[in-house]
Formats: C-alpha cells, sequence, structure tokens
C-alpha cells in the first residue's frame, strides 16, 4: 500500500517538475506569468487555518519512543498525554533529521493521522520568527539580535503572518497577491479571500482581501425592501457613494470603497456560490468546520468566480490553554483533525487535491513547563501542511530536544525554533506560483537563513 | 475654569463649532475671554453628545445648547443614578429562571438606550473594550450574572478613580476566570510548575503600561539602537505572576470553596508564593506580604507608571473622539490623569472631561467610524425606540455587526487601537480600529440590519401589541417637518451626525425626499433616517 502510493506520489512529482519547474525557468517574467495562467486547469489555493491564540502543538505530535517520550513526559507531567493513547504516524519519507524517533498525534487527531499515513499531510517542525539563526548560548547570553515583543499575543501573530521578523506593515499573502497582480493584472476578484475576518497576512499595499462570512456572501438588501422607492433609494444611495468617493476624509473614502466592494462583490459571489452545488462531504459544525466548508464551496466555484490563484483565511479560536489544557485540547484537536479531514476530503470530492493547499499556523508553541493544569506563552511550534500535492508522511526539519537547559530551551521550555517564519512561508508561496527569482522579493528576510525551501512540494 | 473659559472662547472664535474652517493650532493665540457662558450652539451640543452619550436626542440638544453649562452636565452626569443591568435583569428574567446571556445584552441595550447616567455608560463601554473580558470564553458563557456584575462594577467605577477600578478588575471572577487569576497558584518545584502568567503578562501589557515605553504625548521611547524601549521583561511577567497566586472563591479553600459568582475572588494563602519577588521597574515585593496586599503593591506600583495617562487615555479618546489624536491632544488627557487639578491621579471623570472638552474634540476632523453598535443606539434613542413587550430584545447584534457587549473574541477586543485597514489608510499611516470589523461582509449584513431597524419597523408608537418584541420608532415628533424636506433632513443630520454632513448630501437626500407624497408622512422620514444613517459621511464621525 505504501509502496504504491509512494510510486504514484513519485510519478505524479516527476510530471510537476517537467510540466512546470523545468519549462519556466527557461522563461522570462512576463512569458512565465502567461505560461502561469495558460492552462485552463491551472488552479492553486493556499489555505491559512490560524490557530488563534498560541496552539500547544507539543500536545499535538507527541514522540512515542521509549526515550524520548520520558523526556517529554518528565517535563510535561500531568499534562503529559499517556503513551498508549497517543496515534503513532508511519512515515513514508526517509527525512534524515527525524531520526529513529517515532512520533504520534493526539488521540482526538485520527483523520490527521491518516492523511499523514497516506502521504497527503506533512508535519513542519518548530517553525517560529528569528531575526537571525539563534542558538540558545546567544539566547542565554544575550547577544543575539531578537524578534520583537516575543510571547505576546497579537505581535507574535504579525511576525507570524508578515513572516520576518523586521518592521513589515504588510502580510506575506498580501505581498504574493500585490506582486502577481503586477505581473498578472488585478484579477477581478481578490485573490485573497478571507472567511475568518481581517488579518495581516491578507494585507498588501496593492491588493485587498475579501472578507466572506462563513455563511456565505451576505447581499445589500437595502434597496430590496420591495416598495415602489426601492430602485430610486438605490440610486440615490450609489450617489451618496459618489459623493463620500470624493470626499476630503480618508475614512469617509475607505467606507464608501469598502461598501463598493461589499455590493458589487456580494452579488458576484453569492451567484457563483449558489450557482454549483456545494461538496457532499459532510463538515463539523464548528466555525472552523463551517469556514473550512465555505472555503470547500470557494473553490467549487472558482470556475464561475473567474480565478486561477486563491488564498483562503480561516481563524479558530480558543487555543490559549493556560488553565484546564487537556481537557480543552480534547475539543480543540478533535475540531482541528476533522475539519482538516473534511476539507480534504471535500477538495478530493471535487477532484481538485492536488491544486489545493492547506496548513496551519499560530500566534506562538506553548511552553513545555505547567503553570498547573495549563501552560503559558512559548515560541517554536509544529505546523501542519496538507493537500494532494504536499510530499506527506513526513515530519520536515528537527523535533526540538524537551529536556529542561536543553540546546532548544530558551527557558521553562519555551522552544528556540529552528525553522524561521519565511522559510516556511516561502515555500508555500513558491508551490503557490511565485517564481524563485520573486521569492526574495516577497521574503526580503529570507536570506538570513541557510534553506530556502523546506522540501515539502519537492 | 479658566481651562473652560478658553474653550469657550475658542469656540466662539471658531463659530460655535459651526463646521468648517478653523482648526486647533489656530487658537494658540487667542486671547483669553474673560466673559462667561459662551454658548457652543445646537451643532456644537449635538456633536458634544453625539461624543459623550449613546446618541443625541433633540430634547438634550436643546438643553444643553441654550447656556453650553458643560459644568453643570458632568456634574449632573456624575450624580445621575447608575444603570446597572443587574438590576434591569432582575426585573425582566422571570423568577427562579437562570439569566442567560440574552437577558445581559437586552440589559445592555436598555442601559445604552434608556439609561440617565450616558456619560457613565458611555464610559463603561469604553472601558470594557479595554478591560476585555467576553462570554465567548467556556468558562463564562454560562454565567451572564457574572458578566453582568462585571459590566456594572466598570459603570460604577467609570466615572471613579482608575486604581479602584483596577482592583475592583483584577478582584472580579470575570477576570479571574478569562484570564486565569481565578486558580493560579505557587510554583511547585516537584511536580515541575510555574504560575500562570496570563493575567500578570495582559494586566500590563493590556490594561496599564503596554508593551514600550512611552512620552507623556504617547509618542515611543526608543534607545540607542533605534528600536523601541521595552517596558518589562518576560522575567517581570514571571515575577507578578508570581505575585497574582492564591485566588479563588472567598471563604479560605482556593477554587473549591462555595462558588460565587457575583462577588470578588478572595486569597488561600497556602496557594500563594509568598516569597519576596522583583516586579515591573525593579520594585521589590519583600516576602510573606500576602496575596492581597502584594496585589495591592503590584497595582499601586502599575498605576503610578507613567505610560498608564498616555497608554489608557489615548485608547479612551479612540473610543470617544477620534482614531487619530495628535500627540498634543494625547499629552493634555494624559496631564489629566496624572493630575485632576486637586493633585489626584487616575480621576475618570477628570479624563472623560479633557477628552471631551478638548479644543481637539470640539472641532471637526478626521474622527472616526461609528461603532455598529452606536449606529444602532443613537437611532434608538432619537426615536425613542421601544417595544410592545417593554424589551430590547436585539441579542446576538455580532451575527450582523461582529460586536456585542462582552463578546469579543479574545481580549484584544473587537479591534485593535492601532489598526490600519490595508489600502490608503496604511499608507498614510492612520488607524482606524472600528475597520477592523467592517468588512465586504458585515458592511451588507449590518447595513442591512439597520435598514430594517430604521426604515422596515417604522411603526408608530401604539400600533404594536403589549407582547410584540418589535422595537419600534416613535416618528410623532418629527410628523410636523415632513412637510419640509430640507428642514427634515437638516434636523435629522443635527442629531444624527452633529450637522457635518455636506450641503450635497443633505439636498441628495431631501430632493429624494420631496418625490415622496407629502401624505407619506412615515416614510419621508424613515426614508431620509434610513438614507442618512447609509451615508459613509455620517457613518463616520467627525
Amino acid at each position: 500500500m505504501n509502496l504504491m502510493m509512494n510510486r504514484r506520489r513519485a510519478l505524479q512529482l516527476g510530471v510537476n517538475a517537467l510540466g512546470s519547474g523545468a519549462l519556466l525557468a527557461t522563461l522570462g517574467g512576463f512569458e512565465r506569468a502567461l505560461a502561469a495562467s495558460a492552462p485552463a486547469n491551472d488552479y492553486r489555493a493556499l489555505v491559512c487555518v490560524f490557530l488563534a491564540g498560541g496552539c500547544d502543538t507539543a500536545n499535538l505530535v507527541v514522540p512515542t519512543s521509549g526515550s524520548v517520550y520520558q523526556l517529554y513526559a518528565r517535563i510535561r507531567q500531568t499534562l503529559a498525554l499517556p503513551s498508549i493513547d497517543l496515534l503513532g504516524l508511519n512515515s513514508l519519507l526517509d527525512l534524515p533529521l527525524l531520526g529513529g524517533v517515532r512520533y504520534g498525534l493526539h488521540p482526538s487527531c485520527a483523520g490527521l493521522q491518516s492523511l499523514y499515513d497516506s502521504g497527503r499531510l506533512a508535519i513542519v517542525a518548530n517553525t517560529g520568527p528569528l531575526a537571525e539563526p539563534l542558538t540558545r548560548a546567544d539566547y542565554v547570553a544575550g547577544r543575539a539580535t531578537l524578534p520583537p515583543q516575543l510571547f505576546s499575543h497579537i505581535d507574535q501573530q504579525h511576525l507570524r503572518m508578515s513572516a520576518t521578523a523586521d518592521a513589515q506593515p504588510h502580510g506575506w499573502a498580501g505581498r504574493v497577491a500585490d506582486l502577481l497582480a503586477a505581473r498578472e493584472g488585478q484579477p477581478e476578484l481578490a485573490m485573497n479571500v478571507s472567511i475568518g475576518g481581517a488579518n495581516l497576512w491578507q494585507s498588501g499595499a496593492e491588493t485587498l482581501p475579501y472578507v466572506l462570512s462563513a455563511d456565505g456572501a451576505p447581499r445589500m438588501r437595502y434597496w430590496q425592501a420591495g416598495d415602489s422607492e426601492a430602485v430610486r433609494r438605490r440610486q440615490v444611495f450609489t450617489r451618496l457613494l459618489d459623493l463620500a468617493d470624493a470626499d476630503g476624509n480618508p475614512l469617509v473614502r475607505e467606507y464608501s470603497r469598502t461598501q463598493r466592494r461589499g455590493i458589487d462583490t456580494a452579488e458576484r459571489v453569492a451567484s457563483a456560490l449558489d450557482a454549483v452545488p456545494a461538496p457532499s462531504t459532510t463538515f463539523p459544525q464548528s466555525y472552523l468546520g463551517k469556514q473550512l466548508a465555505m472555503a470547500a464551496r470557494l473553490i467549487g466555484a472558482r470556475e464561475a468566480l473567474g480565478v486561477k490563484r486563491q488564498m483562503i483565511f480561516v481563524m479558530a479560536g480558543g487555543w490559549d490553554t493556560h488553565a484546564n489544557q487537556l481537557s480543552q485540547q480534547t475539543d480543540l484537536f478533535a475540531d482541528l483533525s476533522a475539519s482538516l479531514t473534511s476539507f480534504h476530503r471535500a477538495t478530493e470530492e471535487l477532484a481538485i487535491a492536488d491544486s489545493v493547499t492547506s496548513f496551519t499556523a499560530t500566534d506562538f508553541g506553548r511552553t513545555l513547563t505547567r503553570n498547573g493544569d495549563g501552560t503559558d506563552h512559548g515560541w517554536g511550534s509544529h505546523a501542519l501542511v496538507l493537500g494532494g500535492a504536499v510530499r506527506g508522511g513526513g515530519i520536515y526539519g528537527r523535533m526540538p530536544d524537551m529536556a529542561t537547559g536543553s540546546a532548544d530551551d530558551a527557558g521553562s521550555g519555551r522552544i528556540i525554533p529552528q525553522i524561521a517564519t519565511e522559510q516556511y512561508a516561502a515555500t508555500l508561496a513558491r508551490w503557490f506560483g511565485v517564481a524563485e527569482s520573486d521569492i526574495d522579493t516577497v521574503f526580503p528576510t529570507l536570506g538570513r537563513f541557510a534553506s530556502r525551501d523546506l522540501g515539502i512540494f519537492a | 475654569m479658566a481651562y473652560l473659559l478658553f474653550i469657550f472662547a475658542w469656540l466662539v472664535a471658531c463659530g460655535g463649532g459651526g463646521g468648517s474652517g478653523g482648526n486647533a493650532d489656530s487658537t494658540a493665540d487667542a486671547p483669553v475671554d474673560e466673559t462667561p457662558a459662551a454658548t457652543v450652539g445646537e451643532v456644537g451640543a449635538a456633536r458634544f453628545l453625539d461624543h459623550a452619550t449613546f446618541g443625541a436626542r433633540l430634547d438634550d440638544i436643546d438643553a444643553l445648547a441654550p447656556a453650553s453649562d458643560f459644568d453643570a452636565w458632568f456634574a449632573a452626569q456624575a450624580r445621575a443614578q447608575p444603570c446597572l443591568e443587574s438590576q434591569r435583569m432582575a426585573a425582566t428574567v422571570a423568577a427562579g429562571t437562570v439569566a442567560i446571556q440574552a437577558d445581559r445584552v437586552e440589559a445592555w441595550w436598555y442601559c445604552a438606550v434608556r439609561g440617565d447616567d450616558q456619560l457613565r455608560q458611555r464610559m463603561a463601554w469604553a472601558l470594557s473594550q479595554i478591560f476585555v473580558v467576553s462570554d465567548q470564553s467556556n468558562a463564562l458563557g454560562g454565567h451572564a450574572d457574572t458578566l453582568a456584575s462585571y459590566y456594572d462594577m466598570l459603570a460604577q467605577n467609570a466615572l471613579g478613580n482608575y486604581r479602584d477600578l483596577l482592583g475592583a478588575v483584577s478582584r472580579s471572577v470575570a477576570m479571574g476566570l478569562y484570564l486565569n487569576m481565578f486558580g493560579n497558584r505557587k510554583a511547585d518545584a516537584t511536580l515541575g510548575t510555574h504560575a500562570d502568567e496570563n493575567f500578570a503578562r495582559e494586566l500590563m501589557q493590556l490594561f496599564t503600561v503596554g508593551l514600550v515605553r512611552l512620552n507623556a504625548d504617547g509618542s515611543t521611547q526608543y534607545g540607542a539602537d533605534g528600536k523601541p524601549l521595552p517596558t518589562y521583561s518576560q522575567t517581570d511577567v514571571e515575577q507578578l505572576a508570581r505575585a497574582l497566586t492564591g485566588w479563588g472563591f472567598p471563604g479560605g479553600n482556593f477554587v473549591w470553596g462555595t462558588p460565587q459568582w457575583t462577588v470578588p475572588m478572595a486569597p488561600t494563602d497556602s496557594y500563594h508564593d509568598s516569597g519576596a519577588k522583583t516586579i515591573i521597574g525593579n520594585t521589590s515585593i519583600p516576602a510573606g506580604l500576602g496575596a492581597d496586599a502584594e496585589l495591592d503593591m503590584a497595582l499601586d506600583t502599575l498605576f503610578h507608571h507613567p505610560n498608564v495617562g498616555p497608554f489608557i487615555g489615548r485608547q479612551l479618546i479612540q473610543r470617544l473622539v477620534t482614531s487619530n489624536p495628535s500627540p498634543a491632544y494625547v499629552a493634555r488627557v494624559a496631564a489629566a490623569f496624572d493630575d485632576n487639578g486637586r493633585g489626584v491621579r487616575g480621576d475618570l471623570l477628570a479624563v472623560a472631561k479633557a477628552i471631551l472638552l478638548d479644543p481637539e474634540a470640539r472641532t471637526p476632523g478626521t474622527g472616526k467610524l461609528r461603532e455598529p453598535l452606536l449606529r444602532v443606539t443613537q437611532l434608538w434613542r432619537l426615536f425613542d425606540a421601544r417595544a410592545g413587550d417593554g424589551l430590547y430584545d436585539f441579542f446576538l447584534p455580532d451575527a450582523v455587526f461582529a460586536q456585542a457587549p462582552l463578546r469579543s473574541p479574545s481580549v484584544f477586543n473587537f479591534y485593535r487601537p492601532d489598526y490600519q485597514p490595508p489600502g490608503e489608510l496604511t499608507e498614510a499611516r492612520l488607524a482606524a480600529p472600528e475597520m477592523q470589523i467592517l468588512n465586504e461582509s458585515t458592511v451588507n449584513s449590518g447595513g442591512t440590519a439597520l435598514t430594517f431597524m430604521g426604515y422596515l419597523w417604522r411603526s408608530s408608537r401604539g400600533t404594536s401589541a403589549p407582547d410584540d418584541g418589535s422595537i419600534t420608532l416613535d416618528f410623532t415628533p418629527w410628523e410636523p417637518l415632513a412637510a419640509d424636506p430640507d428642514a427634515l433632513v437638516e434636523r435629522l443630520d443635527l442629531a444624527l451626525t452633529g450637522a457635518q454632513s455636506s450641503a450635497a448630501v443633505r439636498s441628495l437626500i431631501a430632493d429624494y425626499v420631496a418625490a415622496i407624497p407629502a401624505d407619506q408622512v412615515e416614510k419621508r422620514i424613515g426614508d431620509a433616517t434610513d438614507l442618512l444613517l447609509h451615508a459613509p459621511q455620517a457613518v463616520v464621525q467627525r
């Protein structure tokens, strides 16, 4: 079974390499852009699943091998998951940094276990914001440059979303959309769609995200009151927006623009969504499940929407587990696993799974030590990358040493990241369609780190 | 007093707040007029009430404008009996029935729309967006009583002293459960546990000093390396967390005592870390002081930090007046926080006065986007909205507006103070916090909801049955104006925007109204209101 899976994957990867990479490498930017948009089936979606509050990924991916599990159990104490309950992972890939250690997932994550074992899900070990490669010695001696405001929710969310520790007003998806819009022209519908509300990840200098609710695109029913004045009222309202566009107050202009986008795109998106049947795959009725169900519907409606590239943001809260962590994690991870699994199944149902990659991000990992029945704000965290194009069934990067005071410990089990946020993001952006020659434009601090690509999509 | 005279004189010089021309700088050389009782006119009164209350009403404008006696207005507001959610819920929730969050939200609407203590309620609402707790938390979702008493505590302290407020917030069960000071216990070396850092961190980051050192005008202090100077370190968080251990239900049984959901937490010594600590600013807390005294010492230390005035003052300005106050405005408010004129630090009534009477508030400027809930309250107050059953049963406003009282998705409120929407405002470095919840979806869902409230639910008072939950507007006082579209729109614009819409906006709406047959009085009033409420020029409060 595994062998067949690997053969199939290898064939697929070979086709991909010949079909795009080798060819594109020989072309200039304009031709690349044309080539990228030419094939009728050329569609790609990146879906960011943001786990707001700081996900304790140390209890998501847990060592099962005896001696390493003992280190985990020692530092986690009552928060340690029993070894026997962990869902063992059968790694398909021979990734050197994994060594001989075996890992398992939180017992609530049967769906994710299955996706990993079938090569659809990859784990990225210990990623997080870094200003430069960092050792514990430099950190403890205070001679290293650090990302600003470590351990603060909002600031660390921004660093994860901007994919740099340097000052940066825009998110990396916003910058990718800016770049592709400059290359290929602005798409009619925003390349960035958020179902989880405003976020920095999708904020660009030139491009704006479109924000959709988990229930769809609410229409402005202002002129649908059904009375005789409705048409005239709409005309007056439109002229009010015209006046607002010319107003001297930038807040008035911004509101007007948002209202216009709301009117124009709601009609369009709602019609497109209505025109295509929703995938029959069932989703959890959680907020995350509903958002991912809407993401699947958006992807299903890609042709009606006329889009080739989409970056979609969904968000799930509740991960700031300062207290009652074990009980909360049972529900949180169950929801994450079931929602992601449903989403992947829906993309398979839509026969688009190879063109859709979803990935997780979070404020930070949490302390390995406890405050009682919870944990505090940490630093590095593991991430999940899921999709038909993913070289799954492996853990990319080196899992941290969980011994107190180890080379990975910044104190209290706050783990120093080994993979910088920009390395993780650049890997995803490259798959999405950013040319190698443009990668450093989007990720100007990537050059501070040795590896430019994690090899997830190799 | 001289300060107020200065403002009055300045307002007169600027044409009674009439809207156009003039800016704060031009007043610097204005002579201080010794003649008292300059008036701000009805436009000035309307703009002031738009900032200081949940919506200007014609009667209130008429009462304030002639004498423009702001001292008397503030004094009356400080004296007004607080409208309390727990009292409202006691009246609306049947005996023997457990109050739910819907009852609490109804009580919030009631106090916002009908409370006589408008300034207190408005400040409480602003403070609830700084000292955030939320019914979205698992621990609080089932405790509407706890959240109502928390909001009442904010209201009762809203015009009091910030230090008292800090103490009441820190000891509240609601905050205790939300940020885990409830049940926070001392470190145990054997078990390898440390104190919970959640409340300690946010107490500093969000409720008192913020992340970086500030100048008195709210600007950031930078070190020689060009980087902002941090206010505290991770070690300071860990040390403060130790000082905040031991709190649970009263009775000495920590978290296992008899649950008391509406009274302050109390410490249990055996769970408190009694060792010495060194907290922010190298402040030493000696060993053995006890949890209660340590909390007070920590709060005193934070309260006296020079950041608090500009850090909290700026956010209150943003909630009441403008998203982008000038540094000088922040400095004036911070000065009022530091000293109310009688040597008292943290006097919130003095802070509210300084914010609301500042020349930068009393002159139209860039302003801010109206919060969605305030768009509803201003409509309901202007037209004295009531339902047949006497309730304000609009308990899921977050479904359309992404905002509801004590229902933020996280401790970081519905929006961040420094949020800049992508595009023109980010490029111009202008903050617009409320735009974090304004997007292509909420602009439509919220706009549609307002249409339902203002337009479709316009039936006049008396038409709804006693058990009818529809909240209807009373147009009766406006009916005489309906015959004169220009006058109607001008009057609406006075109340809803402080007369800040342009002549072009007003005439556009008036022309539309004029084409509605004159005998359709309600339609004329309802449509004019609806159009104005949806005009971007009116959604932005200038």
